[in-house]
């Protein structure tokens, strides 16, 4: 058993975490940092209980490894993420569609117009980003085939439906010759585009014809995607 | 939404984490405990770790914080508990069946119960 009196013991765990904070700056910004630091202070009443003084050592040893390796893992996780991914992650769907649409305005061969009609409520990370980058694929998609000047990005919440529809008034091209170049392992990313709505529950149907532009459509039902907390 | 086996393989804190919750809500240091205790002290997390788990863990509706409070004398009202979700038992049920056909496959290639020759 120690001799060290409880007081002491969570005077040193408070000096101990302070200069843990040097490996993990962040830690005491975020939602989770008092957490942590209460956290460490039982560790360290169980530590003196169990070993004394050196357990304690050993237990700040343990957790300066710990915060450092998830500064590192944190750091590379936001490096990960775009300008962009962090606007959809923090303020979801519609903030971000309207960055993008002023990152494409000015900037591109052909302008770009977005409407959003309905009110659209925060859906489930995931179903946020599959739609946010299926509209970048088809956008991408415009601008590298269609020779547009114009493409129409619209959004439209009704009846538990979300509707994202990106049309252009660029050539068109044949549909079903390129959905076979696709499944041969060729053309643009209609099937990855597919796949990234389907993970929200979502359809996905693209119309195009020679010299009549190219519209793609995707619908995804609001409920199952809700971000309300689940019961 | 995500399919459960579409989560899978789990990572051993996220494993742990959810095991941990499987018999009720539990606040940070409880789910510490009671991860040293299922893994007989093989297995510990840090602060860093289990906050850092536990925060991606809520994003993918594995578990949620809950209001549900353990019996008042074990209660702390400083903490938050943390119980697991629907889609977070169906992701545990997963891995479970998951890791018990490996064990299926390490009885019948002998490697355990005394492997003969060992």
């Amino acid at each position: 058993m120690s001799s060290l009196r409880p007081a002491r013991v969570l005077s040193a765990a408070d000096k101990a975490y302070r200069a843990l904070l040097f490996v993990y700056p962040a830690a005491h910004r975020r939602e989770y940092g008092p957490l942590m630091a209460e956290l460490f202070r039982d560790l360290c009443r169980d530590a003196v209980q169990q070993g004394g003084t050196f357990a304690l050592f050993d237990l700040w040893l343990r957790t300066l490894l710990d915060m450092a390796v998830t500064a590192v893992s944190e750091h590379l996780y936001e490096k990960g993420r775009t300008p962009m991914t962090n606007v959809l992650h923090t303020d979801g769907l519609i903030p971000a569609l309207e960055a993008y649409w002023g990152e494409l305005t000015g900037t591109e061969d052909f302008e770009v117009h977005l409407t959003v009609d309905g009110q659209v409520p925060r859906l489930i990370e995931g179903a946020e980003s599959a739609i946010f980058n299926a509209v970048g694929e088809a956008i991408g998609n415009a601008k590298a085939h269609a020779q547009a000047n114009n493409v129409w990005i619209a959004v439209r919440c009704q009846h538990d439906t979300l509707e994202v529809s990106v049309r252009d008034d660029g050539q068109g091209f044949n549909v079903d010759r390129v959905r076979t170049e696709c499944e041969l392992g060729g053309g643009p990313d209609e099937i990855d585009m597919s796949d990234r709505v389907q993970v929200a529950q979502g359809t996905m149907s693209v119309q195009s014809a020679v010299g009549e532009g190219t519209t793609v459509r995707i619908s995804v039902p609001v409920a199952p995607n809700l971000e309300a907390k689940a019961g | 939404m995500p399919k459960p086996k579409d989560m899978l393989p789990l990572t051993p804190a996220v494993l742990h984490i959810l095991l941990a919750l499987g018999d009720g809500p539990k606040h940070g240091y409880g789910i510490m405990k009671e991860v040293e205790t299922i893994t007989e002290g093989r297995t510990t997390m840090g602060p860093g770790t289990l906050y850092g788990s536990i925060k991606r863990m809520l994003a993918s509706r594995l578990i949620t914080e809950t209001d549900e409070r353990p019996a008042s004398e074990r209660d702390d009202e400083r903490r938050r508990y943390y119980r697991l979700t629907g889609f977070g038992w169906g992701v545990l049920a997963a891995e479970a069946q998951r890791l018990s056909r490996l064990v299926l496959v390490a009885q019948r290639k002998r490697l355990l119960g005394g492997a003969e020759g060992i």
